[in-house]
């Protein structure tokens, strides 16, 4: 109830203009919404472009949002639509340029770990999940929300989120039975 | 429920819904499905645990940077308020950081008075977990459930056949492994469990049934000494010999139970010292079996409820998340069906409300669970902190049922709206089918229809014969449930 005052306070700060309560929602949400952003697009580069992108949106409409408790849930919806906007083209927002020093994360130590063989079916099979069904799911498993919250954020009804979220189990049941039987004897 | 449904359910729960009652003892029976809720459960947390490239504080700055820049948004227009509304504005905000305030200095004290985390203390006493009893823990939690909702003697005879049974598994998993440290304790509970459980609940079975229902577990004692025989003479002679007690009891409990001759009087001694967490487990499932006070029972069960959380808590800092989640599950059932039903059973025998007094002492031990929970979330691991909390979340709905039961008011009897999708009509029975979207799956459900019954398509009265195959409707029953009152399309 402390940190949702406390949240609550920063949105409204953040409202009137001030920047420091902003950099602690920054703070609060900027990993969960890149986890969730690289499930979608697969490249923590896009992952990060998108995140910053939805952040600069949201500093800009934040005077619309009219519930400070409703900011979880506003901050994905944004980022979703940075997501749709991207694929309509160059009409889509363009992000802003990254400058020349920024390390090339592609390039990176992350190349080099090796994951598991397990990890590269899982992250495989999620690839092959159908986006919506990515989206739902994704939300569900990494972030805990119930399915009126999910339904909240993508604008579906909770009987849609629901019916998702047995589709991606379904798909990724089959395809990772092997995976799944091996690794829970 | 069918394997199917079941499934349905699996792949449609969020953790969040309470498994239904039929679900919970599909799953007791079915090992299939049982099977693919470990799929489910694994593939989640598999989801969960998958690593997320390292963030790059570049982009952050770059954002703070480009915010920097950018003028402040323009703050909406709020009316002013009038002076009251001030006031208790400020009134608050005061009462806030106040409790705020006082919850830090709570946690804070908690936090350097209480034992370290490894220490599972219950009653007063020291209660361990042997590093090779998580499972057995979690298997024989899930039969002490079942023992919590059934007073019927040959279901229990049925849940303790079970219980003996992976209880004798272990012991010979653990000797075939050359683990026979713990085979003396899972003897020690084996013959608990036929000599004093099962014996004793096959005491309860009506005479006239006795016979059909002891035959086959005669069988199946008979078919375990035999199996502990064969283990014994292959395992080396000092765990051979660790394994005797388990044929000795499954051969005595055999032939008392086919009326051969009398079990001989045996005191079974536990190992000295601290009890180990399954060794509670399984007497206070014997005691909940033998019960059949229903105020007691719910009394068991909220106490084995509290036993059972600082074990949650272990196996959430140790990262076993699917252990950790199937023995959250188990401790919500057992303050549902376990303390909340039982609690309805004694009101509604008593015929009023249960004594204040005992209802405290319930609720107390009940509370108990969330508090162990919370008082651990911030010593746990960040990394099994959401395990800790999913835990604490899933008590909630517990807890509430336990609060609300016991007070001898009706239960109530469901929406008197439903929304679903028109399946089928019956002019001649007078009855619809609806096709519902529920917690376990897609259900169909059948409606008797009022004879004033009113339907009101795009805001206009309208016949049955409107309505087409597969349109979305919402139902509006009478106040006893029993007719559809009124059907609307739902565009």
């Amino acid at each position: 109830v402390a940190q949702q005052a406390k949240e609550d306070e920063w949105v409204r700060k953040a409202q009137t203009g001030d920047r420091t309560a902003f950099a602690a929602l920054v703070e609060r949400y900027w990993n969960p919404l890149r986890r969730w952003l690289f499930g979608l697009t697969g490249r923590e580069h896009l992952a990060e472009d998108f995140t910053q992108e939805a952040f600069f949106r949201a500093w800009s409409a934040l005077p619309q949002l009219h519930t400070a408790d409703a900011f979880r849930a506003w901050i994905f919806r944004v980022a979703r639509n940075c997501l749709i906007s991207s694929k309509r083209g160059p009409r889509g927002a363009a992000t802003a340029a990254l400058p020349e020093d920024l390390a090339d994360r592609d390039a990176g130590p992350l190349e080099k770990v090796v994951e598991d063989e397990g990890q590269q079916q899982l992250r495989a099979a999620l690839a092959r999940l159908p986006e919506t069904y990515r989206a739902v799911y994704l939300l569900m498993t990494e972030e805990d929300w119930s399915y009126s919250q999910i339904a909240a954020v993508l604008e579906i009804t909770e009987e849609t989120a629901r019916w998702r979220v047995c589709k991606a189990r379904q798909f990724l049941l089959k395809e990772l039975r092997a995976y799944l039987d091996s690794s829970s004897s | 429920m069918k394997c199917n449904e079941v499934q349905l359910w699996l792949r449609t729960s969020n953790g969040q819904m309470p498994a239904p009652s039929g679900l919970r003892r599909h799953l007791y029976k079915c090992a299939a499905c049982r099977r693919e809720r470990q799929r489910v459960l694994k593939l989640d947390h598999s989801v969960r645990r998958l690593p997320v490239p390292p963030e790059n504080p570049a982009t952050r700055a770059l954002l703070l940077e480009r915010i920097g820049k950018t003028a402040a948004p323009m703050p909406s227009r709020r009316p002013r308020l009038r002076i009251w509304p001030r006031v208790l504005r400020w009134t608050a905000a005061a009462a806030v950081v106040l409790v705020t305030s006082w919850l830090v200095v709570k946690q804070f004290r908690k936090t350097h008075v209480e034992e370290p985390l490894a220490r599972v203390m219950h009653a007063g006493s020291q209660v361990w977990i042997g590093p090779e009893d998580r499972a057995t823990i979690v298997r024989v939690a899930r039969h002490d459930v079942r023992l919590a909702e059934t007073t019927d003697p040959v279901e229990q005879l049925e849940v303790l056949t079970a219980l003996s049974s992976d209880l004798k598994d272990e012991a010979l998993r653990l000797a075939r492994a050359g683990k026979s440290g713990n085979v003396p304790l899972l003897t020690s509970l084996y013959q608990q469990v036929v000599r004093q459980g099962i014996v004793g609940r096959a005491a309860a079975v009506p005479a006239d049934n006795r016979g059909a229902v002891l035959g086959p577990l005669v069988k199946r004692l008979q078919a375990a000494e035999q199996e502990v025989d064969a283990a014994a003479r292959e395992a080396r002679p000092l765990v051979g010999e660790r394994l005797r007690p388990l044929s000795d009891a499954a051969r005595e409990t055999a032939a008392l139970l086919s009326g051969e001759h009398a079990l001989p009087a045996v005191a079974v001694r536990l190992p000295a010292g601290p009890a180990p967490l399954l060794t509670v487990l399984v007497q206070q499932g014997l005691q909940i079996a033998a019960e059949s006070n229903y105020l007691s029972r719910a009394d068991l069960c909220a106490d084995l409820a509290s036993m059972l959380a600082p074990a949650i808590v272990v196996m959430a800092s140790e990262g076993q998340e699917v252990d950790s989640r199937d023995l959250t599950s188990c401790v919500n059932e057992l303050l549902e069906q376990g303390v909340a039903d039982n609690l309805d059973r004694a009101a509604e025998q008593q015929g009023s409300a249960l004594p204040a007094a005992d209802l405290a002492s319930i609720h107390q031990r009940s509370a108990q669970v969330r508090t162990t929970l919370a008082d651990n979330l911030a010593k746990v691991p960040a990394e099994s902190r959401a395990d800790l909390q999913h835990a604490l979340e899933a008590v909630e709905q517990g807890n509430k049922r336990v609060l609300a039961a016991g007070s001898g008011k009706e239960k109530s009897k469901g929406p008197r709206d439903i929304q679903g999708s028109l399946k089928s009509t019956d002019n001649a029975r007078n009855t619809i089918v609806l096709s519902r979207f529920t917690k376990i799956g897609s259900v169909d459900q059948t409606f008797t229809l009022a004879k004033d019954l009113t339907i009101v398509v795009d805001g206009k009265p309208a016949r049955l014969s409107d309505l087409q195959l597969g349109t979305s409707i919402l139902l509006r029953l009478s106040e006893d449930r029993s007719v559809v009152e009124q059907i609307t399309e739902v565009k």
